[in-house]
């Protein structure tokens, strides 16, 4: 089992999060919506596998670069 | 085959036939290269030999070798061929889809590549011939560069005098210039294929760097292995270093013809038009709900590209980098055009330090090659932020800007969506202003010097805060602007040439393109600079 960081791709404000810790996803299911530049910027994940962690939630600024999930496969 | 030290060969008085025995027996011990050992190290590690890549890349039969002999030779007292090393690369004339090309690589089962004690390399054949010819370059590098035991050997550390350099350069000006990163490259081979117009790398196979990791720790202390200093993430992903990345070796060869058949034979000739049997006149229906109506939601900018080009034929360059921007070649009515377009599913579209530089050198390159460029923008301004600031944006979208204005290559511009401030008048203000340079705008279309949400909040600044209700205050100075974007007032004024259904973005472009022809034969006979990686 591998973990991996994904990180936020822009600064922005986080506007929905339909992932929970738990959760089974797999490649290109969204993670999370970020409202940045007037988008509604959409981040898929890249792999398949559990959601270990969730460093966000609905209304909170995330940065770029700043690690948001954690997922194991 | 071993040597065959007791071989007796040719003197002047022989008989010819004796002569063609032994010019044959060098051939044969030359196209052993570094012998069979070193060809099945090569072959374990899942790469081909140099003479294995030029025959795959090129025309069956096609390929005319150019100093095949050229090796280090040693003579016994009685005048016989006591020891051969050949030359550590293999070039020559070639065929790839019928046309001419010049073509060299590094053959890396000898020495590694290296340059050793023999004079065989690209400056001697392919690259001059590819200048007084006229004809593409082709390079497969897989050379590590400058040898310490070469310096030992020599008993001398030369000072680098620089030029060896001026032939790729002078190449830069003239030809296509394709670069294929087969291996672990490093040093001087590494800058070669870099000065190239195109470049592509395998997938954990290849690897560019000034030097590698054992330099790398003794320099800085930095252990990281070969992949992770200079493979395909770093180069492709993350510094823009080379442009594409390949699956395979195949993959990497047909990444190359690809790029090259969208190009013509040097930069003053216009490419040449292809029967591609895609109807100019095609109405793609898709086009017309391809934006959402929701305009904070994104959408798949390669499909609209796709949609529009000839045959949904698009070849990307710079792919993974400075996603914002996207850049590539394709065909309209069988003509070649490059291509350049927004995403807004990276950085919501805008543009970056990185992106503005992605264009601005892919504005050099079609303005080198005489195509014209056709535009597809969905940009919310520059990137903000102080991520953004750190890839100094504004100077690289200055850097875009003139890029823009210096290209005398006509352009076509869809406004699909948004074009904002100064960053699209960086893509905005190519073309010259009076000459052919035509601008339409889709029914989604909106722009100005500023998007109204932060222009309102900047502008009205005071009146908002000392409002009552500040927020409702701001709404309302906003819905009274939004009815300025429409579309339509700009077409109004003449902003764009016309508004138009986005189903007849295709006939416009094959329209423009072709009507661009004879100015494009015009352009072709300015003098070029070389148009820097």
């Amino acid at each position: 089992m591998a973990t991996y960081e994904v990180n936020s791709p822009m600064t922005g404000r986080v506007v929905e999060v339909p992932v929970s810790v738990g959760d089974q996803v797999s490649e290109a299911d969204l993670l999370v919506v970020i409202e940045s530049m007037k988008m509604e910027n959409e981040v898929f994940s890249e792999i398949a596998g559990t959601v270990l962690e969730v460093r966000v939630e609905e209304d909170q600024n995330v940065s770029e670069e700043e690690v948001i999930f954690v997922i194991s496969d | 085959m071993p040597i065959d030290r007791e071989r007796e060969y040719w003197k002047p008085g022989m008989t010819w036939d004796k002569a063609l025995d032994d010019i044959e027996y060098v051939r044969e011990l030359a196209s052993e290269m570094g012998g069979a050992d070193r060809i099945e190290r090569q072959h374990s590690g899942g790469r081909y030999t140099v003479r294995e890549r030029i025959e795959k890349i090129l025309d069956p039969g096609s390929f005319l070798e150019a100093g095949p002999m050229v090796g280090a030779a040693e003579f016994d007292d009685s005048g016989n061929l006591k020891e051969f090393t050949p030359g550590a690369y293999v070039m020559g004339l070639g065929e790839i889809d019928g046309r001419p090309v010049a073509i060299g690589g590094d053959d890396f089962t000898i020495s590694g590549g290296s340059p050793h004690n023999v004079r065989k390399n690209s400056r001697q054949f392919t690259q001059p011939l590819a200048i007084q010819y006229g004809i593409p370059y082709v390079q497969l590098v897989e050379g590590v560069g400058h040898s310490a035991k070469a310096d030992e050997a020599a008993g001398h550390m030369g000072l680098p005098d620089g030029s060896q350099w001026h032939e790729g350069v002078e190449l830069l000006k003239k030809v296509p210039v394709a670069a294929g990163i087969m291996g672990s490259v490093a040093g001087a081979p590494a800058a070669y294929a870099l000065m190239s117009h195109f470049t592509v790398m395998i997938k954990e196979q290849s690897q560019i760097f000034p030097s590698g990791p054992p330099v790398v720790r003794r320099a800085i202390g930095e252990t990281l292995d070969k992949e992770e200093l200079g493979g395909y993430k770093m180069h492709v992903h993350d510094s823009g270093q080379v442009d594409n990345v390949a699956d395979s070796e195949e993959d990497a060869f047909e990444q190359i013809k690809k790029f090259i058949s969208f190009l013509p034979n040097t930069t003053s000739d216009i490419a040449e038009r292809v029967e591609t049997g895609d109807p100019p006149d095609r109405r793609p229906e898709e086009l017309l709900n391809i934006i959402p109506s929701n305009r904070k939601r994104s959408y798949d900018p390669r499909k609209l590209i796709s949609l529009v080009v000839d045959n949904g034929d698009f070849f990307e360059m710079r792919r993974h980098w400075a996603g914002a921007v996207i850049t590539g070649f394709a065909r309209l009515d069988g003509y070649s055009v490059g291509i350049v377009g927004s995403d807004p599913r990276f950085l919501a579209g805008a543009m970056d330090g990185w992106a503005a530089e992605k264009y601005a050198h892919f504005l050099d390159l079609c303005d080198a090659f005489n195509l014209p460029v056709v535009v597809f923008l969905d940009m919310p301004g520059f990137m903000l932020g102080s991520h953004a600031e750190r890839k100094a944006t504004m100077r690289r979208g200055v850097r875009a800007l003139i890029a823009s204005a210096e290209a005398e290559v006509p352009k076509v511009e869809f406004n699909v969506r948004k074009a904002y401030g100064v960053a699209a008048d960086a893509i905005h203000s190519l073309g010259h202003p009076n000459g052919l340079n035509l601008r339409y705008g889709w029914p989604a279309g909106e722009w100005g010097g500023i998007p109204i949400e932060g222009g309102v909040a900047a502008a009205y600044r005071r009146e908002i805060e000392s409002a009552e209700d500040p927020d409702a205050h701001r709404e309302m100075i906003e819905n009274r602007l939004l009815r300025l974007r429409s579309p339509f007032r700009a077409a109004y004024k003449g902003d764009v040439v016309d508004l138009i259904d986005p189903r007849d973005t295709r006939m416009l472009a094959c329209k423009f393109v072709k009507l661009a022809q004879p100015m494009l034969a015009k352009l072709s006979q300015r003098p070029k600079r070389a148009v820097r990686p």
